[in-house]
């Protein structure tokens, strides 16, 4: 019993954790994709942020070129010398309409500087004949982006119309670019130093204890590091706290724009951070919460449950301690009455006797004898009935509370079904037949056979009881034996007010009790049936209501083997 | 034959010796454990009848102890509690028979006859008690505790036997009514007129076919009683 | 016809300026005023400035410094140290006027001290004495932000200067000596001077002076870490006594007289034009260009004019723009007597001294390709040319530097001191050219 209530609680503790444990694991693992997807797009927002700083940073330039091309491009001198003194630029290239060079002019003696440059930027010189050199459309979209910080001091509109536009090679391994705009069928031409772009570029980019970079670019602090990486796969820059591990692969990964095409910015993160076990860690301590409350609850529960049965099973005691009392008063009562009884028939009996022989002989010694009244018997007889009955309810409730707790038992002894079902018979034929009762016993169980007698004698008691009780309007009692190889059968019946088809099996249910105007006036414990069927089940073999025209027909079957 | 009767409780005990007297039994009764062993060593009964639940020594010790000195004396347990008898039979304690409170006059009779049968069946045959006597039409099992017409059988209590058994040796004399007091009551049992002529009825009535007309116990009016052939 | 230059020059000077005005002083001397007629043969023009003296300390230019320390792994010990109290021992040096930031870097970069007015010097140095050694090398990125913290407070009447202190090679971004070099000439263009100082024998000495070179900075090949806060010393020395500032130099050459090279220093030749700058003018230190230059065959008698100079500057002291020309011219002669006379053995010897230095960064560049021989029979061949230069000036100048090639020489085949021996090959050739104050 109380095994089965520590599982069925455990099972109340354990199922909906387990459910909820793979409910949680089902949603941490969405979770974690949907974490995993948010992160990503969250690093990529990151070098996306990045990004826009250096494509802010080469609009900007841009903007200033050509703020600064306008005073510049309709006068070689000044172009000239904005060419030697401008930081950003190293060489200077101008084409006329022709697309023939006219700044540095072939005729005049080249520096040696601008020879190297001249010879380096062929393709360029031949590119700058069609109508826009390098990538135009890439770069005009830049202008959209802002930076909060101007870089150079240039004003914020750029000449209009004008195209514009860079241009970049590779001489071996290195990078150059050319900054070029067409003003009045001129092209201009303006290489840039590569190094100063870079290093224009890593001081807008945050730096660790730049507090105002990282204030201002999103700071990527001690989990992660940002890596910008040039086209020959050499880490130009990085920053960020993190120190990711030999051949650990990027968390997200953006390419640059023009000028800087071929570029990309890495972003590494410690993968471990978002490891699936820091959720299941999570799931797993909301699951222990929840088998701690459902096991405290379970556990208060259990606790109640077995105060209960505690409480019931000193009920129980309580019970059957009374019964047990009551048990030696109740002997004395029967006992006594028995042999009361058995005096005033004796004497009843006597005095009859004497009373003929008297008779016979004339003589006249009633005054003497006749001190028993048959009323005394009468009365006798229903005391000592009436013990029987008390003996009655006490053995059921006893072996009620002996069925609780399992302390039925059968112990089979040799003897005749006959024998135990006339005996009880005749216990209760004075009963039924003061209230007219008729009689129908048909017995065919002579042979001896092993069962338990007092467990029959029970069954019967209880079978018996029930029809005085309830079916005193029929007045009428059949009980038949019969006996087949292993089995003994004794039907019960009766022509009482029967019990309705809904309520044949409820009636073997302990403390059921039929209500009806016919029984509510009638007193009975409801678990006679109860243990009667117990009993029958337990002796090997079943307690049925038949159906039957009128009345009520019990049916037993017990396992009765001939040999032990 | 002696029975040891020992119940703690008074009444109880007083009934189970009315009815065992009743039957033609002698009696000893102990209050306690204690006293039934002493009894049982200094009186040799013939079976004992024991409670279960006595102070200071229960049924069980008692038994025990009965035991280690005969192992043959049949013993009845009275208990008030089923589980108990199981123990009886669970220990092994070689009871004979038990009885369950609350139990009835007709349950205690039906079972110490029951023993006495047996003790009587493994008695070495006595010469004074033959197997069986036959009174008429009626015949006599004493050490059955049985009487049969016909095919109708007749329980019988140790008295009946006794009184039908002295009738029977006496056959055609008459028995005066002190012998048959001192033979089948006991000497030290007070006579009772009464006593005898109401048992007297109920023995006809079992034994005889019409209880009126007598013809296995006659009455000779003033003395005693007849059985003739 | 020196004297006449000179005249020439201080009249020129007192019509420009006002009297109280400091000047920078322009010498413009030719190594062989008189030269043989006739013949086309080549002759050097010194083109010399002299910074003018700075009064007093209390109106010396402010300065706009970054402090770039190299913290990698290899810095660890006493290098670090001393190499932040070198720093510490600046910081003491500068004052309220001044701009100071620092940054360390070693594979990511640190701007542990912003640009900012040198006022609580107590905080910055404590900021500068947690500085631990550990990691890479990011050269480029360390220059580039310190830079960026000087070219917030970029001004012209300020000394914009990054003083980079290294130990090893940049192995972190750009790494090769041009890419350095560019940055270099870019941060040259906005005036703004890197001074590289090598410490021990890991960095690289081509990189360094290029990036000096390019920028017109100061280098130093500092071996022992014990010299570091000396050589700071020196380096705040320089930076404190600037009195001029963006100093462009164009040299027009004559008509016929063909530029051939400029020796020493980086400059332009367009045509018969030569541009050149320097970043910056110290109190009382001379800063020359040396330039080669063709001479047509001329007549006996004739007074030629060689070249033109005009210098423009910021000049810190009157806070304004400034030009000093000159010129100078040569007579042609039969007679070799007078042109040996005339010879002006100073320029020479510095012609001489340039042109050795050429030859021997030419031998450096022979070595690093792994020709020991011809380097050496280089270096050799430039002794010979120092003896005979020192024999024909009588020059004992010339002579020591006839010694330190000889040396030079033999020291060339020691492998294992080569390391070392470059490092200081570059500084001297370095110094040299710049006139390096130190």
């Amino acid at each position: 019993m109380q095994k089965r209530v520590i599982i069925t609680l455990l099972i109340i503790v354990l199922i909906p954790v387990l459910l909820l444990g793979v409910m949680g694991i089902r949603l941490a693992s969405n979770e974690q994709d949907v974490i995993k997807h948010q992160q990503s797009s969250l690093y990529l927002s990151r070098l996306e942020n990045i990004d826009s700083i250096i494509s802010g940073y080469f609009s900007e330039l841009e903007k200033k070129i050509l703020a600064d091309s306008i005073y510049i491009s309709n006068d070689l001198e000044k172009f000239a010398r904005y060419v030697k003194e401008e930081p950003i630029a190293k060489n200077g290239i101008v084409f006329d309409v022709d697309g023939n060079r006219i700044y540095p002019q072939d005729g005049k003696s080249l520096s040696e500087k601008e020879r190297i440059f001249i010879e380096k930027s062929r393709m360029f010189q031949q590119e700058a004949l069609n109508e826009s050199p390098g990538i135009e459309q890439q770069v005009q979209t830049r202008a959209s982006y802002q930076v909060s910080k101007s870089f150079f001091k240039a004003p914020q509109s750029i000449p209009q119309p004008v195209k514009y536009g860079w241009y970049t090679w590779f001489s071996g391994v290195e990078q150059n670019h050319i900054f070029w705009w067409k003003t009045d069928g001129k092209t201009f031409g303006l290489e840039l130093f590569h190094a100063r772009l870079i290093s224009d570029i890593i001081i807008l980019l945050p730096s660790v204890s730049d507090t105002q970079q990282r204030s201002k670019v999103d700071s990527v602090g001690e989990t992660a590091l940002i890596k910008l990486i040039d086209n020959n796969n050499s880490v130009i820059y990085q920053w960020g706290e993190y120190i990711p591990q030999k051949q650990q692969k990027y968390s997200s990964m953006l390419l640059l724009n023009n000028p800087l095409n071929s570029w990309k910015l890495e972003y590494y993160t410690n993968p471990k951070s978002y490891n699936p076990v820091f959720n299941l860690f999570n799931i797993l301590g909301v699951l222990i919460a929840i088998g701690a409350t459902l096991g405290g609850l379970a556990y208060y529960l259990y606790r109640e449950h077995r105060r209960e049965i505690i409480l019931g099973k000193q009920r129980v005691n309580f019970v059957s301690q009374v019964s047990h009392e009551l048990k030696t008063p109740l002997t004395n009562i029967r006992m006594y009455a028995e042999l009361l009884e058995n005096q005033l028939e004796e004497e009843l009996l006597h005095e009859e006797q004497q009373l003929e022989e008297h008779c016979s002989e004339g003589q006249a010694q009633q005054d003497q004898y006749y001190d028993a009244d048959p009323k005394y018997l009468k009365h006798i007889k229903i005391i000592s009935s009436e013990s029987q009955r008390l003996s009655r309810l006490i053995a059921n409730i006893l072996n009620f509370s002996k069925s609780t707790k399992s302390g039925l038992k059968i112990h089979k002894t040799q003897g005749e079904i006959d024998a135990v079902v006339s005996a009880v018979i005749s216990k209760f034929e004075p009963l039924l037949g003061a209230k007219g009762f008729e009689f129908d016993i048909q017995l065919n169980a002579r042979n001896l056979v092993f069962f338990d007698h007092d467990a029959l004698e029970q069954i019967l008691n209880n079978l018996l009881s029930n029809v005085e009780k309830y079916a005193a309007s029929g007045k009428y009692l059949a009980v038949s034996t019969s006996q087949g190889n292993e089995y003994s059968t004794i039907t019960v019946q009766d022509k009482g007010p029967g019990i309705p088809a809904s309520e044949h099996l409820k009636v073997f249910r302990p403390f059921y009790r039929i209500s009806s105007k016919l029984t509510d006036g009638v007193s009975g414990t409801g678990i006679g049936l109860s243990i009667a069927k117990d009993l029958a089940i337990l002796h090997g073999g079943s307690l049925k209501l038949v159906p039957f025209e009128s009345g009520a027909c019990f049916k037993l079957i017990i396992h009765t083997p001939v040999n032990g | 034959m002696k029975i040891l009767v020992a119940e703690d409780d008074q009444f109880i005990r007083e009934g189970i010796v009315e009815i065992l007297q009743s039957e033609g039994y002698t009696t000893i009764v102990a209050n306690d454990g204690q006293e039934a062993i002493d009894l049982f060593a200094d009186q040799k009964p013939d079976f004992v009848l024991l409670d279960i639940m006595m102070p200071e020594i229960d049924g069980y010790e008692v038994c025990r102890r009965i035991r280690k000195t005969d192992e043959q004396i049949p013993v009845i347990f009275i208990s008030a509690k089923s589980e108990e008898i199981d123990k009886v039979i669970g220990l092994e304690l070689g009871a004979d028979d038990f009885i369950v409170k609350p139990f009835g006059t007709r349950e205690v009779i039906a079972r110490i006859r029951a023993i006495t049968r047996r003790c009587l069946a493994k008695q070495p045959n006595s010469t004074d008690t033959p197997k069986q006597i036959t009174m008429k039409d009626l015949t006599v099992f004493p050490n059955e505790l049985r009487a049969q017409r016909g095919q109708a059988i007749i329980e019988l209590s140790l008295r009946d036997i006794n009184i039908l058994s002295l009738l029977f040796q006496k056959k055609g004399r008459v028995v005066s009514r002190d012998d048959l007091f001192n033979e089948c009551w006991g000497r030290d049992y007070l006579p009772n007129s009464r006593t005898l002529d109401q048992h007297i009825s109920k023995l006809r009535k079992q034994v005889e076919l019409d209880p009126k007309d007598p013809q296995i116990i006659q009455t000779v009016h003033g003395v005693g009683y007849r059985f003739e052939e | 016809m020196k004297k006449v230059i000179s005249i020439f020059i201080l009249l020129v000077c007192s019509l420009q300026m006002p009297a109280y005005a400091k000047q920078i002083s322009l010498n413009v001397d030719m190594g062989t005023p008189v030269m043989l007629a006739q013949k086309q043969q080549t002759a050097y023009i010194k083109v010399s400035l002299t910074g003018f003296e700075q009064e007093e300390e209390s109106t010396r230019t402010p300065a706009n410094i970054a402090i770039v320390i190299d913290k990698s792994g290899s810095m660890q010990g006493p290098k670090m140290q001393q190499a932040i109290e070198a720093a510490v021992m600046a910081v003491n040096i500068l004052d309220n006027n001044d701009i100071v930031s620092i940054i360390t870097y070693d594979t990511d970069v640190q701007v542990i001290v912003p640009a900012t007015r040198v006022s609580d010097k107590r905080s910055i140095i404590r900021t500068l004495r947690t500085i631990r050694a550990d990691g890479s090398t990011a050269l480029f990125a360390g220059v580039s932000k310190g830079a960026g913290e000087v070219r917030k407070f970029i001004a012209k009447n300020r000394v914009n200067r990054v003083i980079l202190l290294s130990d090893g090679q940049a192995n972190v971004g750009p790494s090769t000596p041009t890419e350095l070099g560019q940055l270099g000439m870019s941060l040259g263009k906005e005036s703004i001077s890197v001074t590289t100082i090598g410490l021990g024998l890991g960095y690289n000495e081509d990189l360094m002076t290029q990036l000096a070179g390019y920028s017109d900075g100061n280098h130093a090949f500092v071996e022992n870490a014990n010299d570091l806060v000396k050589i700071f010393q020196y380096e705040f020395g320089d930076v404190m006594s600037v009195i001029a500032k963006d100093v462009n130099i164009i040299i027009n050459c004559s008509k016929n007289v063909r530029p051939i090279r400029v020796l020493g220093r980086d400059a332009e030749i367009i045509g018969h034009k030569i541009h050149t700058k320097l970043n910056q003018m110290y109190s009382e230190q001379e800063k020359f260009v040396l330039v080669e230059v063709e001479v047509p065959p001329t007549a006996v008698g004739t007074t030629y004019d060689i070249a033109s100079v005009d210098v423009s500057y910021e000049n810190l002291h009157s806070k304004r723009k400034d030009k000093v020309s000159g010129s100078s011219a040569v007579m042609f002669s039969a007679s070799d007597v007078e042109i040996k006379r005339s010879t002006n053995v100073e320029v020479m010897e510095k012609a001489v001294e340039q042109v050795s230095i050429d030859t021997n960064q030419q031998a450096i560049q022979l070595r690093d390709e792994g020709k020991i021989g011809e380097a050496k029979s280089l270096l050799e061949k430039n002794t010979e040319y120092l003896k005979e230069k020192a024999d024909s000036f009588n020059s004992s100048k010339i002579r020591k530097l006839e010694a330190e090639s000889k040396k030079d020489a033999e020291e060339l085949e020691d492998e294992a001191e080569w390391n070392k021996k470059r490092k200081s090959l570059k500084e001297r050739n370095y110094k040299r050219s710049k006139q390096q104050s130190y």
